[in-house]
C-alpha cells in the first residue's frame, strides 16, 4: 500500500499534461509584454517573445510526454517482434544481438546527433533519431526470457492440445513476457524524455515555434538574468516528470 | 588470459561494426545526405561538389576501402568546415573533454557513496531526485542560483581551476544518484548473506571484513554503472559543454551538426563509441581482477 498516494499524484500529473493538447496553441507573441514575472493575466509570467509561459509549459509537456509515450511503445512493439522473428534461427539471433551490441555501444545522444547531421531538420528526422536504438532493451530481454519460456512444457501441451502459433503467444508467451517489458518501458520513457529534451534544448529537435520542455530551457538560459522564470518552469515540470516516472520503477518486483 | 584476449577482440569486432554503421549510414537514407546539405537553393553543379566533399560520390565498396586505409595511417578525414584534418581538430577538444569527464567521474563517485552509506530511508528520496535531473536542467540552474551571486566563479569559458566547479557539478550529480542507488541496494542486501555473518561469528575484525570481502563484492555491480556512465559521458558532455562554453569535443560536434560536417561529425561519434567500447572492457577485466569466480 505503501506509495500508492504517490502513484495517484504520479498519474493526475501525467493526466494534466496529456490534457495540454486541449490547452491549446503555443502562445500568442506580445512584444510589449516581454519576460514579466507571474500575474493574474499570466500565471506562469511570459517569455522572451511576450508568450504566456503557462500555454507554452503545458503544451511543451504534453508535447515531450505524448512523443515519449508514442516512441516507447514503438520501441516496444519493434524489439517484441524482431525477437519473435529472430528467435529459432542461430544466424538471425546472432545477427539481431551482434546489431543490438554495436547500436548500444554509441552513447545515445551522439546516436541521434549522428542522423540529426544527415537528415532535413524536422518532426521526422527527431523522431528516426530517437526510434534508432531504443528497441534493442525491448529485443534483448524477449531474446532471453523466450529462450528460457519456450523450455516451458505447458508450451508444448498446449501445442498438443491444437492450439496454434497465435494462440500459443498471445496466451501463453505473451502474458509472462508482459511484465519485464512494462518495467523496462518505465525506465525506456524516461530515457526518450531525456534524450529528446537534451536535443531540442542544443536546438537540434523540435522547432523553435513548437513549445518543448527542452527547447524552453534552451532559450531561456540566455535570459535567467533578466527573468528567471522561463528557466524555473520547464526545470520544475521535467524534474518533477522524471522523478514520477522514477518512483514508478523503483517499486517494480524482481528487478 | 585467453579470456581477456577473447575480450579484447570482441570490442575490436564491434569498433569495427560501428566504423562501418558509421560510414555506410548515409548511404542507407532516402534523402540524399548531399542534397540536404547544400539546401533548397542549391543548383545541381554544387549538390555534386558537396558531395565530392562528403566522399559520397564513390560507390560504397571504394569509399569505404579509401576510408579504411586513410584510417590506417590515423588519418579521420577533412573537416568540410576548417578545412583541416578531422583528427587534429578532435585532438585539440578531447583532452579539455577528458579532464571534464574524469573530473566528474572521480566526484561522482564520491558523492556516490557518501548518498548509498545514507542510513535514513528518506535517503532513497535524494536518489530519484539525483537521477531525475537532467544535465540540461541543472546546468542552467546552477548558473541562476550560484554563478550571479558568486563574482568568483566564471560563468562560461575554461580559465583556472574556478571555472571547472560548476559544469563537473551539473555532470556529476545525476551519475551520483544512479551509483547511489546501485550501491545501496547492494548494501542492503549484504547483512542477510551467509559470507558476511560467517566472518562476523569467526572473529574477523571489522577493518579486514570490508577490505577482504565486502567491498569487493559491493564494487561489482558499481563498477559496471560506472563502465556504462564514463563510456556514455561524451552524450552529457555534448550538453555541458554547450551549456558553460567549454571548448571541447561536445562543442565541436553541435557546431559541426549545424554546418553539417558529416566527416566530423562522424569523426566525433566514432571517437565517442571507442571511449564507450575501451571502457567496457576496463570494466570488464577489473571485474575478472574483483571476482575470481569470472576467470
Amino acid at each position: 500500500m505503501k506509495g500508492r498516494w504517490a502513484d495517484g499524484v504520479a498519474l493526475g500529473f501525467l493526466l494534466l499534461l496529456l490534457a495540454g493538447w486541449m490547452g491549446g496553441g503555443d502562445g500568442q507573441v506580445d512584444l510589449v509584454n516581454r519576460l514579466q514575472a507571474p500575474s493574474w493575466t499570466h500565471p506562469f509570467g511570459t517569455d522572451e517573445l511576450g508568450r504566456d509561459l503557462l500555454r507554452r509549459w503545458w503544451a511543451g509537456g504534453a508535447r515531450s510526454l505524448s512523443l515519449g509515450a508514442g516512441l516507447t511503445a514503438f520501441h516496444l512493439a519493434a524489439g517484441f517482434a524482431l525477437a519473435l522473428a529472430a528467435e529459432g534461427r542461430t544466424w538471425a539471433k546472432g545477427c539481431l544481438l551482434a546489431g543490438a551490441d554495436l547500436l548500444a555501444a554509441i552513447p545515445a545522444t551522439l546516436l541521434a546527433l549522428l542522423l540529426l547531421a544527415l537528415l532535413r531538420p524536422g518532426l521526422g528526422s527527431l523522431l528516426a533519431a530517437l526510434a534508432l536504438g531504443g528497441w534493442i532493451p525491448y529485443a534483448r530481454i524477449c531474446l532471453n526470457r523466450l529462450e528460457v519460456l519456450r523450455q516451458d512444457p505447458s508450451l508444448a501441451q498446449a501445442h498438443l492440445l491444437g492450439a496454434g502459433r497465435g494462440h500459443i503467444l498471445l496466451r501463453h508467451l505473451f502474458p509472462r513476457l508482459w511484465p519485464l517489458l512494462w518495467a523496462q518501458a518505465s525506465v525506456g520513457l524516461g530515457a526518450v524524455v531525456l534524450v529528446e529534451g537534451g536535443l531540442s534544448f542544443l536546438g537540434v529537435g523540435l522547432p523553435p515555434e513548437q513549445a518543448s520542455w527542452g527547447g524552453m530551457l534552451g532559450t531561456a538560459r540566455a535570459f535567467f538574468l533578466v527573468s528567471p522564470w522561463p528557466l524555473l518552469w520547464p526545470s520544475a515540470g521535467l524534474l518533477g516528470l522524471l522523478l514520477a516516472l522514477g518512483r514508478s520503477r523503483g517499486r517494480e518486483p524482481g528487478w | 588470459m585467453r579470456r581477456a584476449g577473447r575480450q579484447l577482440l570482441r570490442a575490436l569486432a564491434t569498433l569495427a561494426g560501428i566504423w562501418l554503421f558509421i560510414n555506410l549510414l548515409p548511404r542507407w537514407l532516402p534523402e540524399d545526405p548531399a542534397r540536404v546539405a547544400a539546401g533548397e537553393f542549391a543548383t545541381s553543379a554544387d549538390v555534386e561538389a558537396i558531395r565530392r566533399l562528403l566522399g559520397l560520390d564513390l560507390p560504397w565498396a571504394p569509399a569505404l576501402k579509401a576510408s579504411a586505409s586513410r584510417l590506417a595511417r590515423g588519418d579521420l578525414g577533412t573537416s568540410v568546415r576548417y578545412r583541416r584534418p578531422v583528427a587534429e581538430i578532435l585532438g585539440k577538444g578531447f583532452p579539455v573533454s577528458l579532464r571534464l569527464a574524469l573530473l566528474a567521474m572521480g566526484l561522482s563517485a564520491c558523492l556516490g557513496w557518501i548518498l548509498a552509506l545514507g542510513r535514513s530511508p528518506r535517503v532513497r528520496w535524494l536518489h530519484a531526485a539525483a537521477v531525475a535531473s537532467p544535465v540540461y536542467v541543472l546546468g542552467p540552474l546552477l548558473l541562476w542560483a550560484i554563478a550571479q551571486h558568486l563574482p568568483g566563479i566564471p560563468v562560461a569559458g575554461i580559465a583556472g581551476w574556478r571555472s571547472w566547479i560548476l559544469p563537473s557539478l551539473a555532470l556529476m550529480i545525476p551519475l551520483a544518484g544512479h551509483q547511489a542507488r546501485i550501491l545501496h541496494s547492494q548494501l542492503e542486501r549484504l547483512p542477510g548473506q551467509l559470507g558476511p555473518r560467517c566472518w562476523e561469528a569467526l572473529g574477523v575484525p571489522a577493518r579486514l571484513r570490508w577490505a577482504r570481502w565486502l567491498l569487493p563484492a559491493v564494487s561489482g555491480p558499481w563498477l559496471t554503472v560506472l563502465g556504462l556512465q564514463l563510456g556514455g559521458l561524451l552524450g552529457g558532455a555534448v550538453l555541458v559543454e554547450n551549456i558553460f562554453g567549454i571548448p571541447g569535443l561536445g562543442q565541436l560536434l553541435v557546431g559541426a551538426l549545424s554546418s553539417r560536417d558529416l566527416p566530423l561529425v562522424q569523426g566525433a561519434v566514432l571517437l565517442g563509441a571507442s571511449l564507450f567500447v575501451l571502457a567496457q572492457l576496463l570494466v570488464e577485466w577489473c571485474q575478472v581482477f574483483l571476482d575470481p569466480r569470472l576467470s
